[in-house]
């Protein structure tokens, strides 16, 4: 599929003079001016991470870092322009927004280019924008909550992030609104040589619920290009959030997001992440238990295929009393591929009655791949029971066996055994996504058997 | 332990024990057999770890009893605090590190073991130094297949003790196996940091590794940190590490009471209990009999 024409595109490269372009394309007040030249600081003094996959060959000099595929936002499909319509329409996003979906965002390289919210939800007082149109119409809220979870000083990428970002989604579910139906944002990269740098914050007030779905993929190009989200959400009193990631990136891309969730007292969070494409993946969602009876899950599952380094696991950091967290990670290495697993849970002193479980199960399918597993658990509470556990193992003989005696060829029955092992992972996603992934790891099987 | 004779003629730089086994200096054992030092350690090495001591376990011997590195250590200078054991093909070898004087601590510990080889370690840490952090390694190679090593350490931690246990298995030939046991005891003040890898190399297939560690807080202001790692390169293989921290059972602990017993002396019965997975590997009763007084000693004493 072509490109379309550009409204805009910056000259290639990062310096203060584009990070101003793109404050003033978006007609930002001073202060988020000065906070992304503050974050442009920061990014070029901080080091390239001293773990994880080797990112010295990244250059910026030769990235676009902001792309404006059309001018304003689309409420329509038939608003939108039709070559980018037809790319949306190939990843069967309007399909599933009449299916079942609250609401839809999607954003075509740098910018949100279309957007809809059910009139029942804008009718609860439920705010579903894109990031920009976020802060120029609830200018407070946004000040009050931006980067609160995510500073600049984060990492590298966050402070990159900080400086460049662009779309995104700024949602608010109001107190006591509960979202039946999840909303969805698609992140979709055609240009090559190209950024995204995607700003989402999400505000679950007291009581609220919120199933939020994100899926990503690329157009393949010789030239790599960068991905480098910050996705921030606060739950507050009684709330619960369940943000759920497909990425599936082209493998020119590299992946460096940093996604991270506040849980005040009682509240639910559970990142449910999926990461079966890109050349480099660097994820590792976080959820910090900040209120009395909070619970977080994450649920993670990457799949590391040639030439690709999935370097992806989590956070849990329980700074409150009686929390509770649940952490299962899946990995399957093959072709040649390194699946890398860091986690963190951390209890810190006075955080009493903490019960929480890591655990990391790896596949490794061929002699050629590699996986890795690096969690850390940190406890300065006496009164707590945590607890890690990981094993590696390749697809047992026997299972293999067993099912083709039942008449199944190795290849299907490989396919099988790999989608029962990421069972847990698939149970907690829309059904019609799991329908998705139970086919791509079948298609990604193909031609495994080594 | 087997008798330890000293060869006067040698400056101390050498040890007899029974069956061709000995201890030396490092760069007194790279004269002895350069080509088997050339094997372990290049030049650059040699000079840099001079300090070092190796205990040489010759092919096919087998000693039955366990080698107390304790008794070894201290026919050696106090600034030896770094031990490379070679255990030959075919050997079998038995060794235990009870640690209660800081004065004799060995910092370092690595195991060569080659094919057909099996080792087994324990280590018993009761006393480590308030005053600093001490940093102790545990790096098991095993070398060539059908190799086994399996080592079981116990640690108590109280004070401001600062301690930090390093261990590495490193699978480098197919066909071996590994099992680590830590298990920790950490009482008011104390950090304690547990780094623990497993590591498969590229073409290992038939691996089997494990690694567990478990650790018991008791008291505040104590900070436990656990890292357990695995780095695996081949697929055939079977690999598995978990490590648990958290306090004392409680149900366990009313349970001992409605049977009489005050919370205190229940707090030591069930703190016992955490080290008998060591003390049940020893088969010899004296030493046991020592070690499980020693360690309730330290446990009441705390108490």
């Amino acid at each position: 599929m072509q490109n379309p024409d550009y409204v805009f595109k910056s000259d290639r490269g990062l310096n203060k003079k584009i990070v101003c372009e793109i404050s003033a394309k978006k007609n930002e007040p001073g202060w988020m001016t000065d906070f992304r030249l503050n974050a442009l600081e920061i990014f070029e003094s901080m080091p390239m991470p001293n773990f994880g996959p080797n990112l010295s060959w990244l250059n910026t000099n030769d990235i676009h870092f902001y792309v404006k595929p059309i001018e304003g936002l689309k409420n329509s499909w038939e608003d939108v322009p039709d070559k980018i319509k037809k790319t949306f329409e190939a990843l069967g996003v309007p399909q599933a927004e009449q299916k079942f979906l609250a609401g839809v965002g999607a954003q075509y390289e740098s910018e949100m280019i279309y957007k809809s919210l059910q009139k029942k939800w804008e009718k609860e007082g439920v705010v579903f924008v894109d990031s920009t149109e976020g802060l120029k119409k609830y200018p407070d809220i946004f000040k009050k909550y931006f980067a609160s979870v995510v500073p600049p000083n984060d990492n590298k990428f966050a402070a990159l992030n900080s400086a460049v970002w662009s779309g995104g989604n700024f949602v608010i579910i109001p107190k006591g609104v509960k979202i039946d139906m999840p909303l969805q944002a698609y992140f979709r990269i055609d240009s090559s040589s190209f950024g995204q740098f995607e700003r989402t914050l999400i505000i679950v007030e007291e009581g609220g619920s919120l199933e939020y779905v994100e899926g990503c993929s690329a157009q393949v190009y010789k030239q790599n290009s960068l991905h480098s989200a910050v996705v921030e959400i606060i739950a507050l009193k009684g709330s619960k959030i369940r943000y759920t990631t497909i990425q599936n990136w082209s493998d020119n891309v590299c992946n460096l997001v940093t996604k991270r969730a506040l849980a005040r007292e009682n509240a639910t969070v559970e990142w449910i992440d999926g990461n079966f494409g890109s050349k480099i993946t660097m994820k590792y969602p976080s959820i910090i238990l900040k209120g009395e009876k909070s619970k977080g899950q994450i649920i993670s599952i990457a799949v590391a295929a040639k030439d690709q380094h999935q370097d992806t696991g989590g956070k849990i950091i329980h700074l409150a009393p009686n929390t509770s967290s649940n952490f299962v990670s899946k990995s399957i290495s093959k072709n040649g591929g390194r699946s890398s697993f860091r986690g963190l849970l951390k209890v810190e002193a006075g955080a009493v009655n903490v019960n929480a479980k890591m655990q990391c199960d790896a596949l490794i399918l061929d002699d050629l791949s590699r996986s890795d597993t690096y969690p850390k658990v940190q406890v300065k509470e006496k009164n707590v029971d945590v607890g890690h556990e990981a094993s590696v193992s390749k697809i047992s003989d026997e299972q293999l066996f067993y099912i083709q005696s039942r008449g199944l060829n190795e290849e299907m029955a490989r396919a099988m055994i790999v989608n029962g092992f990421i069972d847990s992972f698939v149970k907690e996603i829309p059904m019609e996504y799991a329908v998705e992934i139970n086919r791509l790891i079948s298609a990604s099987m193909e031609g495994s058997i080594g | 332990m087997d008798n330890i004779k000293r060869t006067s003629d040698l400056n101390s730089k050498i040890l007899y024990l029974s069956k061709g086994v000995f201890v030396s200096e490092l760069s007194y054992f790279s004269s002895l057999y350069p080509d088997i030092a050339k094997k372990y350690f290049n030049e650059v090495a040699i000079e840099t770890i001079a300090q070092g001591m190796v205990l040489f376990i010759p092919n096919n011997t087998k000693i039955d009893r366990f080698i107390n590195l304790k008794e070894i250590v201290e026919n050696f200078s106090d600034t030896e605090k770094r031990l490379f054991v070679i255990v030959g093909s075919f050997a079998c070898v038995k060794i235990y590190n009870f640690i209660e004087n800081l004065e004799k601590f060995i910092h370092s510990i690595d195991f060569f073991v080659e094919e057909g080889a099996s080792v087994s370690f324990i280590g018993c840490y009761l006393d480590f130094d308030e005053s600093k952090i001490i940093t102790h390694d545990l790096n098991i190679f095993l070398i060539e297949k059908n190799c086994k090593v399996d080592c079981k350490i116990f640690c108590i931690v109280d004070g401001v003790q600062n301690i930090v246990f390093r261990t590495k298995q490193q699978h480098l030939s197919g066909d071996s196996h590994s099992n680590l046991i830590l298990n920790c005891i950490a009482f008011e003040n104390s950090h304690f940091e547990y780094e623990g890898k497993i590591f498969i190399d590229k073409n290992c297939s038939k691996v089997e590794a494990y690694q567990n560690n478990k650790n018991i807080i008791l008291e505040n202001n104590v900070v436990v940190n656990s890292m357990p790692i695995l780095e695996i390169l081949s697929n055939d293989v079977l690999c598995k590490h978990s490590t648990a921290t958290g306090q004392i059972d409680k149900d366990s602990l009313f349970y001992l009471q409605t049977r009489g017993l005050s919370e205190k002396e229940a707090n030591i019965l069930l703190l016992e209990n955490v080290f008998d997975f060591l003390i049940n590997s020893f088969d010899n009763k004296k030493i046991k009999d020592t070690v499980l007084r020693r360690v309730k000693e330290k446990i009441r004493k705390i108490l």
